[in-house]
C-alpha cells in the first residue's frame, strides 16, 4: 500500500509530540495497578486456583484497560480530528489511500498498547511479583482478540461521531460502560443478573473475562472469544460501510 | 491539444444545482481560470475533474482518464490543492513534503520546492506553528510534490499578504514554464488577469464567458477614457485627428479624451509631439471586473475598475 511506512512513521511522531493523549491509556491502567498492589491483596484464594486477587483480578482488569482506551478512545479521537480537518480529505487526492492512514493509525495504536502492556507487566513482575499466566498462549489469544474487538468498536466510533469532541466523549461512554458492566469496576456478581450476563459478552467484558481464565490455568469459554470476534467483525463492516472521508 | 475536457458536466446536491450543462476544455501547458463568486459552482467543477464527485450528467476526461474510473492513474498525473485542508497540528513541514513525496513513484524534489515557496527555514517548524500564508504555501508545494502533468489550486492565494501573493504567483509562472498545465479557481481579478491565458466564468452554475481575459474586457466595450490637466495651449485639432480619439472635451481646467484601440499610447506620443507636460493624467478603462460585473450583473470584489497610470504612461 503506498506510503503506509512513511504514514506509520509519521503517524508515530504524531502521538510522541502529543503526549497527553499517552498518559491515560498507560498512567491509568498504571495507578490501577499500583493501588491494588499496595492494598495488599496478596494472599493467594482457592477460587482463582490459588492465585492472588492481584494476579487473577487486577492485572486481567488493568490490561484490559489499557486495551479499551487506546481502542475506544485515542484511536476514534484522532480519526475524528483528521476527517475535522480535511488531512484525509486531502490524502484522497494522492496516490495514496485515506485507508493507509487508518491502517497506519491501528498499527501505531497497537505499538503503543504493546508499550502500556509490557510497561504494567513489567511493574507487576517486578513490584509486586505477578506470576505468569498459566495459559500463556490462551492470555495472549484473549488479549489479541480484546484488542481487535475494541479497536474496531473505535473505527465504528470514528465512523459516526460527527465531531472530535462527539468521538471522544461516546469513546469515554463506550469505555466506561462496557467497563463497569464487564466487571471491571465491582466484580460481575455484584452487579444484577441480566447486567452480569449482558456485560460479559462486551468487548471489555469478554476479553477481561478471556484473560482471567487463561491466568488462573482455565480455557477461556468459546462464547467470549466468540463474542470478541463477532465483535471484530460486525463492528468492522459497519465502520467501513459509514466510513466518511471528509 | 486539450489535456482537459469537460461536456455538459452537471452536479447538483438535492434540490440545488451546484454546476449545470458546463463545457470546456483546457489546453496543454496553459493557465486556465475558473472564476466566479463563492457558491458559483467553482470548486464543484474542479472537484468533479479531480474525481472527487461523480457528476450528475456529462462527461469529464483528463489526460485521457476518467476521473472516476482511472482515479488511481489520475492521482499521478494530476496535483491538487484543496481549500480547506489542513495537515496535523504536529507534523513538520520537511516530513510533510517527505511523505507526499513518497506517495509517488516519480516526483520533484521537495527541497528545490520549499526554496521557491519561500519555506526553505522551515523544514522543522510544526504546521500549527505555520502563518495562514506559510500554510497555504506548503498546499502548494505538496500539490506540487509529484510532479504532475496538471495542477488544480483553488484559491490559492486567499489569506496570503501582496508579497506573498506576488511570490506565489511567481512560482505559478514557473511552474507553467516547466511544461505545468495550471487550472486555477480564484475569485480575484488581478490574479487571474495576471496568470491566466483563458478563463470561464461561471454564475450560478452556469458557464457565462469562456475566453481570454482581454477578450472579455472587450466585451464590455473597448471605451478607454484619459483626463488630464495642462496648464499650456494644447492643439485640439491635432489630438481630434488622431484615429483612436473619438472626442476630446475641455472644462477649461482638464481635458477628457474618449477613444479606443491604443489610446493611451497615441495621446501620450501627441502630447509629446505638442511638449506639453499633462498633470494628474489618468486612464480609465474597462477591466476585468467591469466585463464580469457586466456578464453577471454583479461585481466579483469591490474593486472601482480605474486603472491608475502615471504620466509616463506606467500602471502603477
Amino acid at each position: 500500500m503506498t506510503g503506509l511506512p512513511q504514514m506509520t512513521v509519521v503517524e508515530a511522531k504524531m502521538v510522541w509530540r502529543d503526549p497527553a493523549g499517552l498518559l491515560i491509556p498507560l498512567g491509568l491502567p498504571l495507578l490501577i495497578l499500583l493501588m491494588h498492589g499496595m492494598g495488599g491483596q496478596g494472599e493467594l484464594v482457592p477460587e482463582f486456583g490459588g492465585l492472588s486477587g492481584f494476579d487473577a483480578v487486577a492485572v486481567p482488569i488493568a490490561l484490559t484497560m489499557i486495551l479499551a482506551i487506546v481502542g475506544m478512545v485515542n484511536l476514534p479521537s484522532f480519526l475524528a480530528g483528521y476527517r475535522k480537518h480535511g488531512v484525509l480529505r486531502r490524502l484522497s487526492v494522492t496516490p495514496a489511500k485515506p485507508a493507509a492512514l487508518l491502517l497506519a493509525q491501528v498499527l501505531v495504536n497497537l505499538g503503543l498498547a504493546t508499550v502500556g502492556l509490557v510497561v504494567a507487566l513489567a511493574v507487576a513482575r517486578l513490584a509486586f511479583d505477578l506470576s505468569a499466566p498459566r495459559e500463556l498462549g490462551w492470555a495472549a489469544l484473549a488479549l489479541v482478540l480484546g484488542a481487535a474487538a475494541m479497536y474496531a468498536v473505535g473505527m465504528l466510533i470514528a465512523a459516526l461521531a460527527p465531531s472530535v469532541n462527539a468521538a471522544i466523549a461516546i469513546g469515554l461512554v463506550a469505555f466506561l460502560g462496557t467497563m463497569a458492566a464487564g466487571g471491571g469496576f465491582l466484580p460481575a456478581e455484584h452487579l444484577p443478573g441480566w447486567l452480569a450476563t449482558a456485560g460479559e459478552f462486551t468487548p471489555y467484558g469478554a476479553a477481561l473475562q478471556a484473560l482471567r481464565d487463561a491466568w488462573i490455568g482455565e480455557a477461556p469459554q468459546v462464547l467470549h472469544l466468540a463474542a470478541l470476534a463477532g465483535v471484530t467483525v460486525l463492528a468492522v463492516s459497519a465502520a467501513a460501510r459509514l466510513f466518511r472521508w471528509e | 491539444m486539450p489535456v482537459i475536457e469537460v461536456a455538459n458536466l452537471r452536479k447538483a446536491y438535492g434540490e440545488t444545482v451546484a454546476v449545470d450543462d458546463v463545457s470546456f476544455t483546457v489546453d496543454e501547458g496553459e493557465i486556465f481560470g475558473i472564476v466566479g463568486r463563492n457558491g458559483a459552482g467553482k470548486t464543484t467543477a474542479v472537484e468533479c475533474v479531480a474525481g472527487l464527485r461523480t457528476p450528475d450528467a456529462g462527461s469529464i476526461t483528463v489526460a485521457g482518464l476518467d476521473p472516476r474510473a482511472d482515479r488511481d492513474r489520475l492521482r499521478r498525473v494530476l496535483g491538487v490543492q484543496l481549500q480547506e485542508c489542513r495537515l496535523p497540528e504536529k507534523l513538520r513541514v520537511g516530513e510533510a513534503m517527505w511523505l507526499y513525496r513518497s506517495f509517488y513513484p516519480d516526483g520533484a524534489d521537495p527541497g528545490t520546492l520549499l526554496a521557491g515557496l519561500g519555506l526553505d527555514g522551515m523544514r522543522d517548524t510544526a504546521f500549527e506553528d505555520l502563518s495562514g500564508g506559510q500554510q497555504q504555501r506548503l498546499s502548494i508545494a505538496l500539490a506540487l510534490v509529484g510532479d504532475p502533468r496538471i495542477a488544480v489550486l483553488d484559491e490559492l492565494t486567499t489569506g496570503l499578504d501582496p508579497q506573498s501573493r506576488r511570490e506565489t504567483w511567481r512560482l505559478i509562472e514557473n511552474v507553467r514554464a516547466s511544461g505545468v498545465t495550471v487550472v486555477l479557481v480564484s475569485h480575484f481579478m488581478d490574479e487571474v488577469e495576471r496568470l491566466c491565458d483563458r478563463l470561464a466564468v461561471l454564475d450560478r452554475g452556469r458557464l457565462v464567458a469562456l475566453d481570454t481575459p482581454a477578450g472579455l474586457v472587450e466585451r464590455v466595450g473597448g471605451e478607454q477614457r484619459i483626463t488630464f490637466r495642462c496648464a499650456q495651449e494644447l492643439d485640439e485639432p491635432a489630438l481630434r485627428a488622431l484615429p483612436e480619439v473619438d472626442s476630446a472635451s475641455s472644462d477649461g481646467r482638464q481635458w477628457t479624451i474618449i477613444g479606443s484601440g491604443n489610446l493611451l499610447y497615441a495621446v501620450s506620443a501627441e502630447l509629446a509631439r505638442q511638449r506639453i507636460t499633462p498633470a494628474g493624467f489618468r486612464a480609465e478603462q474597462a477591466s476585468l471586473d467591469d466585463a464580469f460585473l457586466a456578464l453577471t450583473g454583479r461585481s466579483l470584489d469591490g474593486d472601482t475598475g480605474v486603472t491608475e497610470v502615471d504620466q509616463r504612461g506606467e500602471v502603477r
